[in-house]
């Protein structure tokens, strides 16, 4: 515990608190590392994604869970699968999902290609005149 | 429980019937009150407790009994009296007791058919029910409208009505506003027993403007009696007999009027609809805005049904003075033209000759600094034929602060008649024209120039047998007139009582000279209008009971300009020209404005004027804009704004007011209320809204014209009744029209 206080407060003084908070959060401090407390780390992939497992006075469906290597935009595709290890087959994240033109778009979102168009009139276009 | 309910029943039956005992007891006093004063009649108390009170009349009208007491009768609707003048109907002393009878074929301003049957009552000794809209009130008639043999009767009028008609409300674009729907609901049976096969009756091609589905048709001719009696075409009849019977127009034929949409109106049924707004809405979903109309000088009064930011459709409005309750096509269908070739951003032409969109900012900077580099003199403003009496003041102000005096309106010709208001308006009155027996149209086609003044001298024609004699090109009357002449010489002729028609003026009790707008293009119009006077002196046309003698406006924006005080000539004022400022003035012709000219074109749409314009500064369109009008006949009116505007555009008053301050001429209102207190100053008639003010002086004091007049005929003025200004011309549905009905 001491040596946790002790890292904190070497943090806050080389990043300033505001930094320091900014980054306990973006790694998970404030979440993920507060749960991974007592639980036992089953082991990390190639990936870097940390995988955890605590038996014990927890509900079952939540004993296991992992800890994305990516912090922003994870997805469940970039875990290792189990069939990634039965075919020798190199894994590879899923990015169907990725890229704004593959993503859905409500109609009236800005980034919808095909936007409806909501104004009521037509306006005179001065490009069309000019002989 | 039973038993329960059953002794309760039996012990309020014994209550009720103990009760008339009591009122038995009144009944015995009111007639001897009664009695004593004849017209206390109406204002007795029910002497029947179960009799509901006597009721107001439908729709709070007021019935103005005649003088003569014997000409008026007295009958019993609902055991109420009521008085009425002779030669009403039943239907109508109904009406008058306060009991809205349902019907479909009946309409107040058409022939009457009593062909639809659902009017029926019970008459007492009468052996049958009877249809009310035909049957005339007799004196001492009992009328009653709420027994079980008229309930039985409208009953099955309405299941044989309902036969034949399909079960599409969900489809019908009448559906929530349709006549049938409605006292189906309040009249009809609670079921069918209709188990046949429905008929199935081909639709008719009407034209452009009004949609058919003849298989909803009931048979009511409405639309028939309207088209041969108020729009006086006989386009339409009644084909068949019994259930063969439909509607139609004999031949594959185009409804060629210019009031055909008001068919849309009258039909309780969904049969004839509107075909631009065919499927577009609901008739809930839509606001209703009242307004008037632009497109011609009679300010038709109308109502405009607007969904979010959209015009949808546009209906007329009842107003006895103006338009009754019908309106023209192009007034009726022009809207589409408000969600056209809209401007919405400032632009400014670039010295590539391409227009480019800017901040109002920047617009109202470039045309304040050429403003300062040109001559006060060389400063022109032209209002437009749309332009409301708001923004023609601060347009006039703003020039005049500019120190030139070169302001006028378009259409009101080189030397506007503005001295004397009896000189450019309708003095007779719009419906002032009724009581007319002889019309003089000189220069004008009513028809084309204002399609409800022509209703109004049609309805005179039709209802007295009134004679018209018309000098002016050929033209399409739709009622019996004569042609007189083409051109002045005829005037002369008539002045000098060498012309045939001089003995119809003369026999004339009202007599009725009507000059077109027209006139005030050429350049004799004061040796013409002098011309009319002497010919209104001679038939003895003004009278101090009657004032015959009549201007028929074009614009909407004519007769407030020449109230205004905008009358420069404008063939000079354009030569001169470097700096102009269009308001919305597209026929105005530009040949002669010098190269290098200025030009601000501040409008709505982008229409004729645009291509010469330097810099285009959005307005809004009647439909966005609070503004003052005044008409033909000297009403003023107010639109009041249904929709936004749209993209950046502002009002005109207030586009003029932020370039005078730009331009350091700072003008002194910021209110729609201060611009108005202005106007008060110049023509206070315009701030007394919904009202005629008559001119003051006659005409007597106008000097003697010297000019020396033409032979040239007169022209015709409209060339295309459904394009006249940049509305109607942006608009597809007039483009239609003019496609499919001009054709000749």
């Amino acid at each position: 515990m001491a040596a946790v206080v002790r890292g904190v407060l070497r943090g806050i003084k080389e990043k300033g608190l505001a930094n320091f908070l900014r980054e306990a959060r973006d790694e998970g401090y404030l979440q993920t590392k507060i749960h991974n407390i007592g639980a036992t780390l089953v082991g990390v992939d190639k990936f870097g994604n940390k995988y955890y497992e605590k038996l014990h006075d927890t509900q079952y469906g939540r004993h296991r869970w992992v800890e994305y290597a990516e912090k922003g935009r994870y997805n469940a595709s970039q875990l290792l699968a189990q069939k990634t290890a039965r075919y020798l087959v190199e894994h590879k994240q899923n990015y169907s999902g990725e890229g704004e033109e593959l993503i859905y778009h409500s109609k009236g979102h800005a980034l919808n290609p095909g936007q409806r168009d909501w104004t009521r009139y037509q306006p005179w276009e001065p490009k069309k005149e000019q002989a | 429980m039973a038993f329960l309910a059953r002794a309760l029943r039996q012990s309020n039956s014994r209550l009720s019937s103990r009760c008339p005992a009591v009122a038995a007891s009144c009944r015995w006093i009111s007639p001897t009150a009664a009695a004593g004063s004849p017209e206390a009649g109406a204002a007795v108390a029910p002497a029947d407790p179960e009799m509901p009170p006597p009721r107001e009349p439908v729709g709070g009208a007021r019935v103005e009994l005649p003088p003569n007491p014997e000409d008026a009768l007295e009958v019993f609707v609902d055991g109420h009296a009521v008085r009425i003048p002779k030669g009403f109907t039943v239907l109508q002393a109904c009406e008058v007791a306060g009991v809205d009878i349902p019907r479909f074929c009946y309409h107040s301003r058409l022939s009457i058919a009593g062909n639809c049957r659902m009017c029926l009552v019970e008459v007492e000794k009468s052996p049958k029910p009877v249809a009310s809209c035909a049957m005339p009130a007799l004196p001492g008639m009992k009328i009653k409208t709420n027994t079980p043999v008229a309930k039985k009767a409208r009953e099955g009028v309405m299941e044989f009505l309902l036969m034949n008609h399909p079960l599409d409300c969900p489809i019908c674009d009448q559906g929530g506003e349709c006549d049938l729907q409605d006292q189906s609901m309040s009249f009809g049976a609670d079921r069918g027993r209709f188990t046949e096969m429905k008929r199935s009756v081909v639709d008719k091609n009407l034209g452009p403007l009004v949609k058919t589905v003849m298989t909803r048709c009931i048979q009511c001719t409405r639309c028939v009696r309207f088209a041969t009696e108020v729009a006086g075409v006989q386009d339409l009849g009644m084909l068949g007999r019994g259930s063969g019977e439909e509607i139609g127009t004999y031949v594959e034929k185009l409804m060629t009027s210019e009031l055909s949409g008001n068919v849309i109106d009258i039909c309780p049924v969904g049969a004839l609809t509107s075909k631009p707004f065919a499927f577009k809405a609901r008739n809930w979903e839509l606001k209703g805005t009242e307004t008037i109309d632009v497109t011609d000088a009679v300010g038709s009064n109308i109502r405009v049904d607007s969904r979010g930011p959209e015009v949808m459709r546009i209906i007329p409005r009842i107003n006895e003075d103006i338009n009754e309750e019908w309106i023209s096509d192009k007034t009726r269908f022009c809207y589409d033209g408000l969600k056209r070739q809209r401007l919405n951003d400032p632009m400014i032409r670039g010295p590539d000759g391409r227009f480019k969109a800017v901040t109002w900012r920047d617009a109202l900077t470039v045309v304040a600094e050429v403003l300062h580099q040109v001559k006060p003199e060389e400063i022109t403003g032209v209002a437009g034929k749309l332009s409301d009496a708001e923004s023609m003041m601060a347009l006039k102000d703003f020039v005049n602060r500019m120190g030139s005096d070169k302001v006028l309106c378009e259409g009101n010709g080189p030397n506007p008649p503005a001295d004397l208001r009896s000189n450019y308006l309708m003095n007779t009155s719009i419906a002032g024209l009724e009581k007319a027996d002889v019309f003089l149209l000189v220069g004008t086609q009513p028809r084309v120039e204002a399609a409800m003044v022509n209703a109004r001298i049609r309805k005179t024609v039709r209802a007295t047998q009134a004679k018209v004699g018309y000098i002016g090109p050929p033209a399409d009357f739709n009622y019996d007139y004569e042609h007189l002449g083409t051109g002045p010489q005829t005037l002369v002729e008539i002045a000098e009582g060498r012309h045939p028609f001089c003995s119809a003026l003369q026999s004339a009790k009202n007599p009725v000279i009507i000059a077109g707008a027209g006139l005030f293009e050429r350049e004799d119009q004061d040796a013409l209008f002098a011309r009319i006077e002497t010919i209104a002196k001679k038939f003895n046309v003004i009278r101090p009971d009657w004032n015959g003698l009549n201007v028929l406006l074009l614009h909407a924006a004519q007769a407030a300009a020449l109230d205004l005080g905008l009358v420069a000539n404008p063939a000079e004022s354009i030569k001169s020209a470097k700096f102009l400022y269009l308001m919305g003035a597209d026929d105005i012709s530009l040949d002669k404005l010098p190269e290098d000219a200025f030009v601000v074109y501040q409008g709505h749409h982008g229409d004729k004027a645009v291509y010469r314009a330097n810099v285009i500064l959005p307005s809004s369109a009647f439909s966005e804009k609070e503004g003052t009008y005044e008409n033909t006949e000297g009403c003023t009116q107010w639109t009041i704004p249904a929709v936004p505007t749209v993209g950046d555009a502002r009002d005109d008053w207030k586009i003029i007011r932020a370039l005078s301050e730009v331009a350091g001429a700072q003008l002194p209102y910021d209110s729609l209320s201060a611009v108005r207190d202005r106007i008060s100053t110049v023509a206070p008639n315009l701030l007394h809204v919904d009202e005629r003010e008559l001119p003051t002086i006659s005409s007597e004091v106008k000097p003697p014209a010297k000019q020396q007049m033409s032979s040239a005929p007169f022209k015709t003025v409209v060339e295309n009744f459904y394009m006249t200004d940049a509305i109607t011309r942006a608009s597809k549905i007039m483009a239609q029209c003019s496609a499919t009905l001009l054709k000749k």
